[in-house]
């Protein structure tokens, strides 16, 4: 039992290690995208263009719609059969909840010796129906959603700057976090 | 990519059409080898030729070789200090270069942009040293997507000045890249330059260039 219990252990603190993050992202027509995902779309009304792309990762492949709305670039995720996955809305990191912040900044302080946040997305997940809200101009009401926080940091720890994916749940306690490879940039310096 | 061939096109007519005696034209072929020596020291190798297709005299001719070698330092994954060496073989003329370079690429949404001073000096023998100073600003931006990944075309766009402290150099530079494999990348475009802004006796030279990018790591 302690053996069995032992190894479940090693397999969730696996899991919660940084995993490299292998993505690959290009523009699709929006036609190859799956019918179900482009009616949810369709039905949303959204006054911008929406761009849809395939998100392949070590994770699976996902079709997302990528629009702007109320000045926030919203990216919609979709299953290969379409079914909706989560909503993300660029933001920035201060317009989460102070105490959250507060949690999130910790963990980071922790972690790092320096660090610099690059990008804030709030990860919205829940029922077709209540999603659909978010896209509701001067909506007032309780949306019921799951959020969560995906944060993007750049992180200096044994003098070595690495780029991370953090994932946070609404309470602010970390769910994931995957590193990036660097992207080559030699082409723009020599 | 059609809008880019347009470009490019329209880019080459108009060069074309006003170009007077001063103007030079020819091919810019580079291959740049880089290798990583640590997390924090990259040791990069190129090599250029330039040769004209049309110079002063309408004729065609070999102008120079570039040979290139450059410690580049980061300080982190988006700033770094260069330091490297170019021996320049032009007609039976050695021309030896050293520079420092400062680069700074930043990743916005889906568009990636690149600072870069540099200070090179330049000695040749029975000649005084002399010294230039650059800035250039790139932009890159993916035909497909947010970031350029494999098998991928990209834009790359570059505006540089140079300064010898007697006059102003300016390059423009539209290519189109494509992502071959994950350490190699190829690049193909035009390379506009005008020089002798100052002293009004303005110099056009359009190269074509191709540059291939090849990681060792």
């Amino acid at each position: 039992m302690k053996k069995i219990l032992f190894f479940l252990l090693l397999i969730i603190v696996s899991s919660l290690q940084c995993q490299e993050k292998l993505e690959r992202e290009y523009r699709i027509k929006s036609t190859e995208a799956p019918n179900k995902a482009l009616d949810f779309i369709d039905k949303l009304n959204l006054p911008k263009k929406v761009k849809w792309y395939i998100e392949a990762s070590n994770e699976g492949k996902t079709f997302e719609a990528k629009t702007c709305f109320e000045n926030h670039l919203f990216s919609v995720e979709f299953s290969e059969k379409g079914i909706l996955i989560d909503v993300e809305m660029k933001t920035s990191f201060s317009k989460i909840e102070a105490s959250v912040k507060e949690k999130i900044t910790k963990t980071f302080k922790d972690r790092f010796d320096k660090y610099r946040i690059k990008k804030t997305q709030f990860q919205y997940r829940g029922l077709q129906k209540e999603l659909t809200k978010l896209f509701v101009k001067y909506y007032n009401n309780t949306i019921e959603v799951d959020v969560f926080y995906e944060i993007v940091v750049k992180g200096k720890k044994d003098k070595n700057y690495e780029l991370y994916e953090f994932l946070f749940d609404a309470k602010g306690d970390l769910v994931k976090s995957l590193k990036f490879a660097i992207p080559n940039s030699d082409n723009l310096q020599f | 990519m059609k809008t880019f061939c347009c470009f490019l096109l329209s880019f080459c007519c108009s060069n074309l059409l006003f170009a007077q005696s001063n103007f030079n034209t020819g091919f810019l072929p580079k291959i740049v080898v880089s290798k990583k020596l640590s997390n924090k020291n990259i040791w990069v190798n190129s090599l250029e030729s330039r040769t004209f297709i049309l110079d002063d005299n309408n004729e065609f001719s070999h102008s120079l070789v570039d040979i290139s070698s450059i410690i580049s330092i980061k300080t982190d994954f988006e700033q770094s200090f260069n330091f490297g060496y170019i021996l320049r073989f032009r007609d039976d003329k050695t021309i030896h270069r050293i520079f420092q370079h400062y680069n700074f690429v930043s990743q916005l949404t889906s568009i990636k942009i690149a600072h870069r001073i540099a200070f090179e000096q330049f000695y040749q023998s029975k000649r005084q040293t002399t010294f230039r100073t650059r800035y250039r600003f790139t932009l890159e931006k993916p035909l497909s997507g947010e970031r350029v990944d494999i098998k991928e075309f990209y834009l790359k766009l570059g505006n540089e000045l140079l300064y010898d402290f007697t006059d102003l150099k300016i390059r423009i530079t539209p290519y189109l890249g494509y992502q071959i494999y994950k350490k190699d990348r190829i690049e193909f475009g035009l390379d506009y330059r005008l020089g002798e802004f100052i002293k009004n006796n303005t110099q056009n030279d359009l190269w074509f260039r191709t540059t291939w990018y090849i990681s060792l790591n």
